[in-house]
C-alpha cells in the first residue's frame, strides 16, 4: 500500500460504508460482547465462513476464502526440466503397462463371457453379472483411493500454505487458512468444543502468526498428545513383539504391518481418511523423508541408542533388536505426524523421540524384571 | 507477612515485584487497572489466550491482598475501574501520588516435586503506580548540581525550549549568581523555571524530559521550600560566597536529591524483578520530532537508573535485579491492526540504546504493541477504489462513533524535516462502553502476551 503514504490521515468514513474485517466476521460474533455500542446500522455478521463450510466437501470448492493467495503461486515448486522428463518417461512406461494389462483383462473377460454365452445363456448372464460387479467394485475402490490421495495432497498443500503464512506473519490471511483447516474437524465432537472456544478467543487484532500459534495450542495440542500416545504405544508394542518373536522374517513383517496401521491411524486422527493405497503413499513419503533425513541427526540418535541401550544388549540380543524396531516405529510415527498435521508444527511443539525411547526401554526392562522374578528359565534367543 | 517470609518468598520465586515504568500519560494506571481486572476475571478465561496459566485453567483465582507498606496508599483499583466502566466511560484521572497493590495468584503447581508437597501455590505480585513525572528524578541521583545545570543549559539552547524558557533565561542572565541574593529573587527564579516546565508540558509541545519531576507534579510537597530552586545557565568556577545564589541553589538541589529522590528511589525503585516500559509513541508522532526525540531521551535516561542482570540464586539473595524487560507501545488500538508490527519496530528503534544495555547484562527483552483497554474495532472500507483497513471507535472530543483510517506508521524513524505539520494525526479515542465488565476481562490487545512474558515463567 504505497499509495496510502500520500493521503492525509485521518480519513473519515461513513459508518455504514465500512465493513468489518474478515476476522470480525468469523469470530463467532454472537457471543462477542461488543466493546463499543455502535449505531444499529452497523451489522456484525456471524461466522458465515464456518457455517457455509459445513456442507462443502473438503477438497473441492473455490469460494472466496478458498482461493489460493498470490504469494503461494510465486513459491510453487517447478522441477528442473531434466528431472521432469525423467519422471514423465517413467510415468509413461507405467501407465502404458497398466493400460495394456487392463485391456488384456477386458479382452480376456469379453472372450470368456462370450464363450459362456455360446454354451448356455444362463451361464453367460451369470458370469456377465459377476464380471460387471467386479469391475464396478474395482472402479469404486480406485475412485475412493484417488479421493484419499487427493485429500492427503490437500493436507500437504495446507501445510505449505501454513508455513508461508507463519513465516510472513502478515495480517488477515491466517483466518481463511484456519477456517479451511477447521473444516477438517467440523464433524468431530472431540475437537468441535475446542474449535468453538478458539474462535471466541480470536479478536481482530491478532496477527497471522499469533492466530496459527493459538490454533496450534488450543485446538491441535490435544490431538497431538493423543497421536503421540498412539505412536508411543505402537512403538512399545512393536518392540515387545519383535523381542518375543523367534523368526527374523516375522519380525520384519510384524514391524511393517504395525507401521502401516499406525500411519493410517495417525492420518485418520488428523482428519485425513487414507485407505490402503492412501496409507501406502503416505508410508512411502514417510520413508522417503526418513531416508533423506539429516544424516548427522540420525547418526547422533543411533549412537545414543547404541550406547544408551548397551545395558539392554547385555540382557539379550533379542531385546536390542526389539529396541531397534521400536525406535524405527517411533520414528516412522513421528514423521507421519509431521506429514499429516494440516498446520505445520511450530518449532517448540515438534514431537520428540526422547520420551518414546525412554518408554520403550522401560517397558522392555520391566518385561525382563518380570521374567527374572517369575520365570528364571528364560528361553534363549535364536 | 513478616520480612523473613517475604525474603524467602522472593528467593524462591513466589513473589514478583513488577516495575510499571512510563512517562506521564503513558497509560500506567490504565495498564495496572486492566492487568488487575484481567487476572481477577482470568479463571478459565478466553480473554487471555496467550497467558498460559489462565488459558490452561491452572489459575485458581486472584485476590487483592493488603499491601506490605502501610504508609503507602492502596492503588485505587475500584475508582479507576469505575471511571473506565462508568457511563459515559472515562480514562482514569492522572495519578498524583504513589500507590501500591499486591495481588495473590493461586495456581496449580506444575513442578512435579512441589506438586507432591503443595498442590496449590501462591504467587504474590507487587505493582506500584506513581506519577510518571517523578520518574525523571531518578537520573538526578547520578548528577551533581553543576552537571545537571550544564545538561539543562544545553537543552535550553535548542528549540523549542529556547523560546519557551526565554523569560527565565533573561532573568538569570541579568543576575550575578556569585553574590548572595534575597529570598524573593530566589523564589522568582524558581517560579520562572517552574512556569517554563509547565509550558513545556502543554499539549502542543508535549516535552517529556522535564526535571525535576516534582516541579510539574508536586504531590504532597506542594509549596514546600524544597522545591524552590533552579539550574544555572553558566557555572562560574570561582569560589563564591557561602550564601551566594549559586551556593543556595546547590544546597537546595542536594536537599531535594537527599530527601525526595533518594527516598523515592530507596523505597520503591531499588528492587524489581520484572519491568515493563510503557511509551505512548502515537502522541509523540502527533506533536512532532522535538517531542519524539525528547521522549526517547527521557526514557533512555530513566532506564539507566534500574539494575539489570541475570537472576541467579545469589542475585535473588543479595539485592534484586530486573531479569526481564518488556518495551510496550501503548494505544495499539488507535492504529489499524496491520500497523502493529510497524509500531513495535518503531519503538524498538527508539529504545535500542536501553535494549542494548539490558541485553548486554543478559536480560531477556521483548517489544510489544499493546492496548490495555481496546477501544476500537477493526474494519475495512473502500476508498478511491482501494480496500483499506480502518478502525471504528468514539473519538475523545465527540460523542458519536466514527470509522476512520488513522494513517500509517513509518517503518523507520523519519528525518526531522519529514515531521511536517499534520503528517501524523492519530485520533485519541474514548474508552469503550462495556456491557459486561463485571463478568469478563476488559477487551485488550496483547496484554496476555505481556503477562506471559512478564510472569509466565514464575509459575
Amino acid at each position: 500500500m504505497t499509495t496510502t503514504k500520500n493521503w492525509k490521515a485521518p480519513i473519515f468514513f461513513e459508518l455504514d460504508e465500512v465493513e468489518n474485517s474478515a476476522d470480525e466476521d468469523t469470530t463467532v460474533t454472537l457471543n462477542y460482547t461488543a466493546p463499543i455500542v455502535l449505531p444499529e446500522e452497523v451489522t456484525l455478521e456471524t461466522s458465515t465462513l464456518l457455517l457455509t463450510h459445513d456442507s462443502e466437501p473438503v477438497v473441492a470448492s473455490a469460494t472466496k476464502v478458498n482461493t489460493p493467495y498470490p504469494f503461494q503461486q510465486k513459491l510453487s515448486f517447478v522441477p528442473s526440466t531434466a528431472v521432469y522428463s525423467q519422471i514423465a518417461s517413467g510415468w509413461w512406461l507405467v501407465s502404458s503397462l497398466g493400460l495394456l494389462l487392463i485391456m488384456l483383462l477386458v479382452v480376456d473377460a469379453y472372450h470368456f463371457v462370450a464363450q459362456q454365452y455360446a454354451s448356455s445363456l444362463l451361464l453367460g448372464t451369470l458370469f456377465l453379472i459377476l464380471v460387471l460387479s467386479v469391475a464396478a467394485a474395482a472402479l469404486t475402490l480406485t475412485w475412493r483411493a484417488y479421493e484419499n490421495i487427493q485429500l492427503l495432497k490437500t493436507v500437504s498443500a495446507l501445510q505449505r500454505e501454513g508455513k508461508t503464512i507463519i513465516e510472513t506473519n502478515g495480517y488477515g490471511d491466517a483466518i481463511h487458512y484456519i477456517n479451511r483447516i477447521a473444516h477438517f474437524y467440523i464433524n468431530r465432537p472431540d475437537v468441535k468444543a475446542r474449535l468453538d472456544r478458539f474462535y471466541i478467543m480470536l479478536n481482530d487484532s491478532h496477527h497471522d502468526h499469533e492466530m496459527c500459534t493459538l490454533f496450534s495450542r488450543h485446538v491441535m495440542k490435544e490431538l497431538d498428545q493423543h497421536v503421540y500416545r498412539i505412536v508411543a504405544q505402537r512403538s512399545k508394542e512393536t518392540a515387545l513383539l519383535v523381542m518375543v518373536s523367534p523368526v527374523a522374517l516375522l519380525d520384519t513383517l510384524l514391524t511393517l504391518w504395525r507401521n502401516v496401521r499406525m500411519v493410517r491411524d495417525i492420518a485418520a486422527l488428523y482428519g485425513g481418511r487414507p485407505g490402503l493405497l492412501g496409507s501406502l503413499t503416505l508410508m512411502t513419503s514417510v520413508l522417503q523423508n526418513l531416508v533423506y533425513a539429516d544424516v548427522s541427526e540420525v547418526l547422533a540418535e543411533s549412537v545414543a541408542d547404541a550406547f544408551g541401550n548397551s545395558m539392554l544388549a547385555v540382557f539379550s540380543a533379542q531385546a536390542a533388536q526389539g529396541m531397534g524396531s521400536g525406535i524405527l516405529t517411533a520414528r516412522v510415527g513421528l514423521q507421519a505426524m509431521v506429514l499429516c498435521r494440516p498446520v505445520p508444527f511450530l518449532d517448540e511443539e515438534k514431537p520428540r523421540l526422547k520420551e518414546i525411547r525412554w518408554e520403550i526401554v522401560s517397558s522392555l526392562k520391566s518385561v525382563f524384571e518380570n521374567k527374572d522374578t517369575k520365570k528364571p528359565k528364560t528361553k534363549k534367543a535364536l | 507477612m513478616s520480612p523473613l517470609e517475604e525474603f524467602v518468598n522472593r528467593t524462591f520465586d513466589r513473589q514478583v515485584k513488577l516495575a510499571v515504568t512510563g512517562l506521564s500519560r503513558s497509560g500506567k494506571t490504565v495498564f495496572i487497572t486492566s492487568l488487575v481486572h484481567q487476572l481477577m476475571h482470568g479463571l478459565n478465561s478466553v480473554e487471555l489466550p496467550f497467558f498460559q496459566m489462565a488459558s490452561s485453567g491452572q489459575l485458581r483465582g486472584t485476590k487483592m491482598m493488603p499491601q506490605p507498606d502501610m504508609h503507602i496508599p492502596a492503588f485505587r483499583y475500584d475508582s479507576a475501574l469505575e471511571q473506565l466502566t462508568g457511563d459515559p466511560p472515562l480514562w482514569p484521572k492522572p495519578t498524583e501520588g504513589i500507590s501500591e497493590i499486591r495481588l495473590a495468584l493461586r495456581y496449580l503447581s506444575q513442578n512435579p516435586l512441589l506438586r507432591q508437597i503443595a498442590p496449590i501455590s501462591t504467587l504474590y505480585v507487587d505493582i506500584i503506580d506513581y506519577p510518571g513525572e517523578w520518574l525523571l528524578d531518578l537520573p538526578l541521583l547520578e548528577m551533581s548540581y553543576e552537571q545537571w545545570s550544564e545538561h539543562i543549559a544545553e537543552l535550553c539552547s535548542k528549540e523549542p525550549r529556547a523560546s519557551l524558557s526565554q523569560e527565565w533565561q533573561t532573568f538569570l542572565n541579568n543576575l550575578d549568581v556569585t553574590v548572595p541574593a534575597p529570598e524573593a529573587v530566589l523564589r522568582e527564579a524558581s517560579d520562572l523555571y517552574t512556569q517554563f516546565l509547565h509550558r513545556c508540558k502543554e499539549p502542543q509541545y508535549c516535552l517529556s524530559l522535564l526535571q525535576p519531576g516534582r516541579f510539574t507534579m508536586a504531590g504532597e510537597l506542594k509549596g514546600a521550600p524544597l522545591l524552590e530552586f533552579c539550574p544555572l545557565l553558566k557555572i562560574s568556577m570561582e569560589t563564591s560566597h557561602e550564601n551566594s545564589f549559586h551556593a543556595v541553589m546547590k544546597r537546595r538541589y542536594e536537599a531535594y536529591k537527599e530527601h525526595v529522590v533518594k527516598k523515592f528511589y530507596r523505597e520503591h525503585f531499588s528492587s524489581f524483578d520484572r519491568q515493563i516500559v510503557l511509551a505512548d509513541v502515537l502522541r509523540a508522532f502527533n506533536t512532532g520530532y522535538a517531542a519524539f526525540a525528547d521522549m526517547r531521551d527521557a526514557i533512555n535516561q530513566v532506564l539507566k537508573s534500574f539494575h539489570y542482570g541475570k537472576a541467579g540464586f545469589f542475585n535473588k539473595l543479595f539485592g534484586l535485579k530486573i531479569d526481564k524487560l518488556l518495551f510496550a507501545a501503548t494505544k495499539a488500538d488507535h492504529v489499524t491492526p496491520n500497523q502493529l508490527p510497524n509500531l513495535e519496530r518503531f519503538l524498538q528503534q527508539m529504545l535500542i540504546k536501553s535494549q542494548n544495555n539490558a541485553l548486554f547484562e543478559g536480560v531477556e527483552t521483548e517489544t510489544l504493541a499493546l492496548a490495555s483497554v481496546k477501544c476500537t474495532l477493526a474494519a475495512e472500507a473502500n476508498f478511491k477504489g482501494q480496500k483499506i483497513s480502518c478502525i471504528k471507535g468514539i473519538p475523545l472530543d465527540t460523542d458519536k462513533p466514527v470509522a476512520l483510517f488513522p494513517g500509517e506508521i513509518p517503518m523507520d524513524i523519519p528525518m526531522s524535516e519529514d515531521w511536517v505539520e499534520g503528517r501524523f494525526n492519530f485520533v485519541e479515542f474514548r474508552p469503550p462502553r462495556l456491557t459486561n465488565a463485571q463478568g469478563r476481562g476488559l477487551p485488550h490487545i496483547r496484554l496476555d502476551r505481556a503477562l506471559e512474558f512478564l510472569l509466565g515463567d514464575k509459575f
